[in-house]
């Protein structure tokens, strides 16, 4: 299992900054991955156009964990690209293993109750916990833009916001 | 006439608007919309979509719409857009924006947006190697 780097980010592939990562990890396939956009035709369009010639796949989180074990696969350094933190616990839970793992943007949604952690990460309390639960399975979490970015320790962010 | 709608990341589409009304003078439909750090995907493309709609104001004309970078948000949120046929061009530039805003009244959507296209590659110039390769001709 080859999965270089996972990234939670709602905002999915964006231009430069996904293209960043894919080359420092020298990466050969982008997986996005939620369950809602692997069943939007116009994003399975969109997100391979955005990644600027990385061969993208856009898939459900079943799927992603039939790729990611599939023969193909094992051969290939794959980054995935969760939509939720609640994706990637799943994948995680279905038995992914990524060496490592960061949180890139978490939009707020209308209507909960978020705090922002950065400019760009809104976390509500039961994220928290998702994020903890991701921890509990043995990751540092980090959370940076780009891949020369000095990482911070992503759940110290959260203890600091008392979430 | 066509309406415009400038979408990018943070203040840049409000800095190109005030950028080309400084040089064209105060334009109407034309909206600017820059994208914040924490944007919602959803909500952004509700943002761009309802001021389509506003710029192209009941004229069959329709609107274009400039974004700042294929593979950005605000292209990423501009797509269903695109997909119903509104013309949306990414790598928006001032040559591009001015351009439009003085050829609009009297082209064709489908023109504009080659108008818009050409514009900002034409806009690209190596200003240097131009004066040295066409200094002055000699007698």
């Amino acid at each position: 299992m080859t999965v270089v780097h996972m990234r939670i980010d709602n905002r999915l592939i964006h231009g430069q900054v996904t293209v960043s990562w894919a080359n420092a990890f020298n990466v050969n396939r982008l997986i996005v991955t939620n369950d809602q956009v692997a069943r939007d035709a116009i994003q399975q369009m969109m997100l391979p156009a955005a990644a600027r010639g990385i061969p993208t796949s856009v898939l459900s989180i079943d799927d992603t964990l039939k790729h990611v074990s599939s023969e193909n696969g094992q051969k290939e350094r794959i980054f995935v690209l969760a939509k939720l933190p609640q994706d990637a616990l799943r994948l995680l839970e279905g038995g992914l293993q990524p060496q490592e793992i960061n949180v890139g943007n978490q939009a707020p949604v209308p209507a909960t109750k978020f705090k922002m952690v950065t400019h760009s990460i809104a976390v509500t309390a039961d994220d928290a916990a998702i994020y903890r639960a991701i921890a509990a399975k043995g990751y540092r979490l980090t959370s940076k833009m780009m891949p020369s970015d000095r990482a911070t320790d992503f759940l110290e962010t959260l203890r600091k916001h008392k979430l | 006439m066509i309406g415009i709608v400038v979408v990018s990341h943070g203040p840049l589409a409000e800095g190109l608007k005030s950028a080309a009304e400084m040089i064209v003078g105060p334009q109407e439909r034309l909206l600017a919309i820059g994208m914040e750090p924490a944007a919602d995907m959803e909500r952004l493309r509700e943002q761009i979509e309802a001021a389509a709609t506003t710029v192209a104001a009941g004229d069959p004309s329709g609107a274009l719409v400039l974004v700042d970078l294929m593979g950005g948000s605000p292209a990423n949120a501009s797509v269903y857009l695109a997909a119903s046929g509104t013309p949306v061009i990414c790598g928006a530039s001032l040559p591009m924006l001015l351009e439009v805003l003085v050829t609009r009244e009297r082209a064709t959507l489908r023109e504009l947006t080659d108008i818009a296209l050409q514009a900002a590659r034409d806009g690209i110039i190596n200003l240097t190697e131009m004066l040295a390769s066409e200094g002055g001709e000699s007698v």
